[in-house]
């Protein structure tokens, strides 16, 4: 090989190192500058010396050689500009994670709502609020709940002057919701409930439950259990193992309690989730309902346990501080 | 409550089932079993010894030690021991070097001061027995000497805690036999029956207790005995353990007896010392007086509490605990056996209230049967005897009753029991089932079933044919029904638009506009809303009994708990924003409760360069898109006039956000005042909706409008108006102004100046015709019109 060919090789071989604009610049001036190699190489060559012919053949050995490196950098300048070249053309570092984010958050009780209306709904629920200071006959009387029963205590009960309670509990809406709604009825109440206890980390005054009412002719116990595995299967998103067991509620009978199978701390054993029941027969009668025609079944999820079960919440006193820590950690993937 | 399967082992078989598997079955068919327990004792060398010496000692540092002399199957024994009831002729149990006693504590043979201590003379709480740790244990006489402990106790037990909480409608269960026959139930077993005299049967001819009841509807039943019982009496060491293990110590033979029968049947019952008796009554307490109870403490009883007089002195407070004046002595021979039934709530309200919830009161509250009180005396007494054989009777069995309940008769229908629960359960296996646990059931002529309920079963318990049904299933097994789905109900429910539009409002303010939801306290706190300076334009919903003296009024607006949690959170971060869907309350002027729902927020921003007005837009962004999203054209934002103001947070930039005419909530930015109370400097924006009043259908629907194939021509104006007057009023004027080729118009810049009392707004207005293009000429007669208009309705036009 000439010495002008090993300098051509050599300007190729630098080049195709992937070099960044600034480096093709210093390039382009080592190799085709006023002092670069090309020209270093002609002054070795004493053109006097040589014949016309010989300086033709020479000139354009030349010419070929600053054609080939201009060609290699225009090459190497064209890849990069079109972003498939590996030229770093780059003043940041897009690797670094965003700073900030523009995302609020939802708050957990709302997150589970929201997600259990969705199934309820898939199911032919209707949702219905209603109001937080009801009238002791909705939230006592019309739930079969003797006068005498100790839940009315005042040590249980938020009493108002006006006569009426703060709701101990979503089943105070059953009444209005048989009437305002009549027959056959499929509905959800989810809510804040209020009792007047000591808060401590697993009591506080102020909590969420969502009730479930589903009343039609020949509604069975089988049914019961076949809708509560169903919310509970998409809640966890699995073939979710529930039992039933004897529990009362003056407002059922039979009352239940709801178990379902599940891991704590790598020990499966049953966990108590939620009361439910066949609504009682005085229930239907206080809304006008013919017991011996219509049966129905009623749950009470509680929202603030099933969130601290979801989200792995262990002080329910959290839920209503308004704390930005606790609050900022529920992003809105709703 | 615990049950003990020995002492379920009286009743009933329990062979072949392990602890694990009978909690399980109760907890499936019955109630809730919280935790199984396994309790041993060590009973290698202990037995009993006669005590036939005491030598008192004299040991510095060890006051009251003596020196004891047993004997024992081995012969005699020294012991040491400091027990004020260490008596010569006393039989009780002796530890013999290499016993472990509780704790793991071992006995080994020792000497003090010079004193051989072969063997240790213990209590019931070194023997895990009971607890008591004052005194030796003391057997009765008969006993003997040589007897191993192992044979005067059930070493091994299991213990099954149940939860209260599920026993609350079954009175019947409060004691061990209830449990012994739920069990002989489920495992299909037979219950043998309570052991008991029939002396009280009996008509001996002997004479009444003078008893009477003045408030029979609340003690519907009322016995006295009076018995005769021996001064030497001591209470069966196997009867003392389990006691013992159910969580009551021992006394006294009676009071021991009374407590066996309460735990085993669930009937409380009293004895009385009858010395310090005359005629029973049993009465309201009549007026507010003090009484001494049994412990010694003194009861702030009222008028309205049941008491148990002695001519007019009280001696027991009905169902809750006895007097300190009637009670059993060392010395008592002469006893009065009350045995009564209570009603539940009376005795309920009278222990909550005085914050003495007895073993005999929780039993009380459960509202339990007359059957047991009826049965409880006879098994009292048969116990009695057992323990002390020369134990007489020396009344009748004198009894003050209202009249006997009658035995309830329930009818199910043919095939009720397979449709309610979902499975079939035949009427013969519900009769199978009904009668393993002592309901009466007979197949009807109509195929259904006849239930006779029985008289353990209490008054309410079971009433219909759906507490039947309750009974049937749970015995039956809830796990032997198959879930099955309700059959498909082919129609969509209702949309609640007010809740999808709170949940449209959340992910606007969370997704998009960075909020944190939270939640906040139904009611103010007085301290808070004082130290903000608030004073509420409504008249209050207030709670009669709440938390803290200062929490007792229902919020009637979100903005006052929100800006104390954002002033919690002020160190927490500079700049923050949360909201809060809730509820507000007030009573109106007619007296009627007023409820309803607010969406309100605070923005707060600490960092002193921030532009509150920045703010401000943003946040009035957020609800105009709130607005917007629920389908509606915009909200208008009109100032709120100083007299307008109800709120501290309310100043010159507050204004009213209108759908149309209707307010729908109002927004500003907290005044400065407010900021250096709640906050570190900066400033913050408020607002709150009417949430409800934005909420539209589910899925509104513009109307979509084809595209113009004709160009327009679009105009720009700018009009100068009062900022006294505020924006919203230029843009109601302009709304006025109605033209055939008007196709649209809207706000596209403003510009005020600082000082200056008018402010530049530039409209665009695009002209256009759905028939042709738009000429010159057309332009020109809208440009007129428009100057017309705007000349009549006073808006300044500085374009030319």
């Amino acid at each position: 090989m000439s010495k002008l060919d090993n300098i051509v090789a050599q300007c190729e071989a630098s080049i195709s190192q992937g070099l960044d604009e600034q480096a093709l610049k210093q390039l382009k001036a080592a190799y085709l500058g006023r002092n670069g190699a090309i020209a270093e190489y002609r002054q070795t060559i004493d053109f006097a010396s040589l014949t016309p012919e010989q300086r033709g053949a020479v000139g354009k050995e030349l010419n070929q050689a600053t054609g080939k490196i201009e060609k290699a950098l225009a090459d190497a300048r064209a890849s990069m500009s079109s972003g498939g070249g590996n030229a770093q053309a780059i003043a940041f570092d897009p690797t670094l994670p965003p700073m900030t984010s523009g995302i609020g958050a939802i708050h957990p009780i709302t997150a589970a709502q929201i997600e259990i209306e969705d199934i309820f709904r898939g199911m032919g629920f209707r949702t219905y609020n209603g109001d937080e200071a009801v009238s002791e006959f909705k939230n006592f009387d019309a739930l079969n709940i003797p006068s005498d029963h100790p839940a009315r205590d005042m040590q249980d009960t938020f009493w108002l002057e006006n006569g009426m309670v703060l709701r101990t509990h979503t089943s105070s809406m059953q009444n209005e919701a048989i009437r305002k709604f009549g027959l056959p009825l499929r509905a959800i109440f989810p809510g804040r409930c209020y009792r007047n206890e000591a808060t401590d980390a697993t009591h506080e005054n102020t909590f969420y439950q969502l009730e479930g009412l589903y009343i039609d002719e020949n509604v069975s116990v089988a049914n019961l259990i076949a809708v509560m595995k169903e919310l509970l299967d998409q809640v966890f998103g699995m073939d979710v193992k529930v039992r039933l067991r004897p529990g009362y509620f003056p407002f059922v009978e039979p009352g239940f309690e709801l178990d379902f199978w599940t891991e704590i701390n790598g020990k499966w054993r049953w966990l108590e989730l939620m009361p439910c029941g066949m609504v009682h027969r005085e229930v239907l009668i206080n809304a006008d309902v013919d017991p011996d025609r219509y049966s129905g079944f009623a749950f009470g999820l509680g929202l603030t346990r099933l969130a601290m079960l979801k989200f792995g919440v262990q002080d329910a006193r959290m839920f209503n501080k308004g704390s930005l820590s606790f609050a900022q950690q529920f992003t809105a993937t709703i | 409550m615990k049950i003990s399967l020995n002492w379920i082992s009286d009743f009933l078989d329990v062979s072949g089932v392990s602890a694990e598997e009978f909690g399980d079955r109760i907890t499936i068919h019955t109630a809730e079993v919280d935790e199984i327990e396994d309790v041993s004792i060590a009973t290698a060398k202990i037995a009993s010894v006669l005590i036939t010496d005491v030598e008192p000692l004299d040991i510095p540092g060890r006051p009251g030690l003596t020196k004891v002399t047993v004997q024992s199957a081995q012969g005699p024994a020294t012991s040491l021991c400091g027990a004020p009831n260490v008596r010569k002729g006393m039989v009780t149990l002796a530890a013999f070097p290499g016993a472990t006693l509780a704790m793991g504590k071992s006995v080994q043979a020792g000497e003090i001061s010079g004193v051989q201590s072969e063997c240790m003379l213990c209590s019931a709480k070194e023997l895990d027995l009971w607890d008591n740790h004052d005194v030796i244990v003391e057997l009765p006489a008969a006993i003997g000497i040589g007897v191993p402990l192992s044979d005067l106790v059930q070493a091994n037990d299991t213990l099954l805690e149940i939860d209260n909480k599920s026993l609350t409608h079954r009175p019947d269960l409060w004691g061990q036999y209830g449990f012994a026959r739920e069990l002989a139930g489920i495992l299909g077993r037979e219950l043998a029956p309570l052991d008991v005299s029939d002396a009280l049967s009996s008509d001996a001819g002997l004479p009444a207790v003078e008893i009477a009841v003045d408030a029979p509807e609340v003690c519907p039943y009322f016995s006295a005995t009076r018995l005769s019982v021996p001064q030497e009496r001591v209470t069966p060491l196997r009867l003392r353990h389990r006691l013992g293990l159910v969580s009551s110590s021992s006394r006294d033979l009676l009071v021991d007896v009374s407590n066996y029968v309460q735990f085993e049947l669930g009937q409380p019952s009293h004895c009385f010392d009858a010395r310090k008796l005359s005629a029973l009554r049993v009465a309201k307490a009549g007026k507010d007086r003090t009484f001494v109870s049994l412990d010694d403490e003194e009861q702030n009883v009222v008028a309205d509490d049941l008491m148990i007089f002695s001519d007019d002195e009280p001696v027991g407070l009905a169902g809750v605990i006895g007097g300190a004046n009637s009670r059993i002595e060392a010395d008592t021979q002469d006893v009065l056996l009350e045995c009564a039934n209570f009603d539940g709530t009376q005795i309920r309200r009278t222990a909550s209230r005085l914050g003495l919830r007895t073993d005999a009161s929780q039993r009380y509250e459960k509202k339990l049967p007359i059957a047991f009180a009826e049965t409880a005396p006879s098994r009292i007494l048969k116990l009695l005897q057992d323990a002390a054989p020369d134990t007489a009777v020396t009344s009748s069995l004198t009894v003050a009753r209202t009249a006997k309940p009658a035995t309830r008769h329930i009818h199910i229908a043919p095939g009720a029991l397979s449709r309610r629960a979902g499975a079939e359960i035949t009427e013969a296996k519900a009769q199978t089932l009904l009668h393993s646990i002592g309901f009466g059931c007979d197949i009807a002529a109509d195929g259904g079933l006849d239930v006779a309920v029985p008289d353990f079963r209490g008054q309410a318990d079971v009433t219909n044919w759906e507490d039947i049904s309750e009974e049937v299933m749970r015995l039956f097994g809830y796990h032997n029904i198959t879930p099955t789905m309700p059959a498909p109900q082919l129609r969509t429910p209702d949309f609640n638009n007010d809740i999808r539009g709170q949940h449209r409002a959340r992910r606007i303010l969370s997704q998009s506009y960075g909020f944190a939801e939270v939640k906040t306290y139904g009611w103010f706190s007085k301290d808070w809303t004082a130290k903000i300076g608030y004073t509420r334009p409504t008249k209050p919903l207030t709670i009669v009994n709440p938390r803290g003296v200062d929490t007792s009024d229902m919020r009637d607006t979100l903005i006052p708990n929100l800006l104390m949690i954002a002033s919690e959170n002020r160190r927490q971060q500079q700049a923050f924003r949360v909201y809060e869907v809730g509820k507000a309350f007030w009573m109106d002027d007619a007296g009627d409760k007023q409820e309803h729902n607010r969406l309100s927020g605070v923005l707060v921003n600490q960092r002193k360069k921030a532009s509150a007005q920045d703010s401000f837009f943003e946040v009035r962004r957020a609800l105009e898109d709130i607005a917007r999203a629920g389908s509606h054209p915009r909200l208008d934002a009109w100032r709120l006039d100083a007299g307008q103001h109800d709120a501290p947070w309310q100043d010159g930039t507050a204004v009213a956000l209108k759908l149309g005419d209707e307010v729908v909530g109002s927004m500003g930015v907290l005044p400065q005042t407010l900021v250096r109370t709640c906050f570190e400097g900066g400033h913050a924006i408020w607002f709150e909706l009417h949430i409800d009043a934005l909420a539209q259908d589910q899925y509104p629907s513009p109307t979509f409008e084809g595209d113009n194939l004709f160009p327009g021509s679009r105009q720009d104006f700018t009009f100068s108006w009062p900022v006294s007057e505020g924006y919203s009023k230029l843009q109601a004027v302009l709304s006025g102004f109605d033209h055939p080729i008007l196709a649209d118009w809207r706000l596209v810049d403003a510009y005020h100046k600082s000082g200056e009392t008018h402010a530049n707004y530039t409209f665009l207005f695009q002209v256009q015709r759905a028939d042709r293009t738009i000429t010159s000429d057309d332009i020109a007669d809208f440009r007129a019109d428009l100057l017309q208009f705007l000349e009549q309705n006073k808006v300044e036009n500085l374009s030319s």
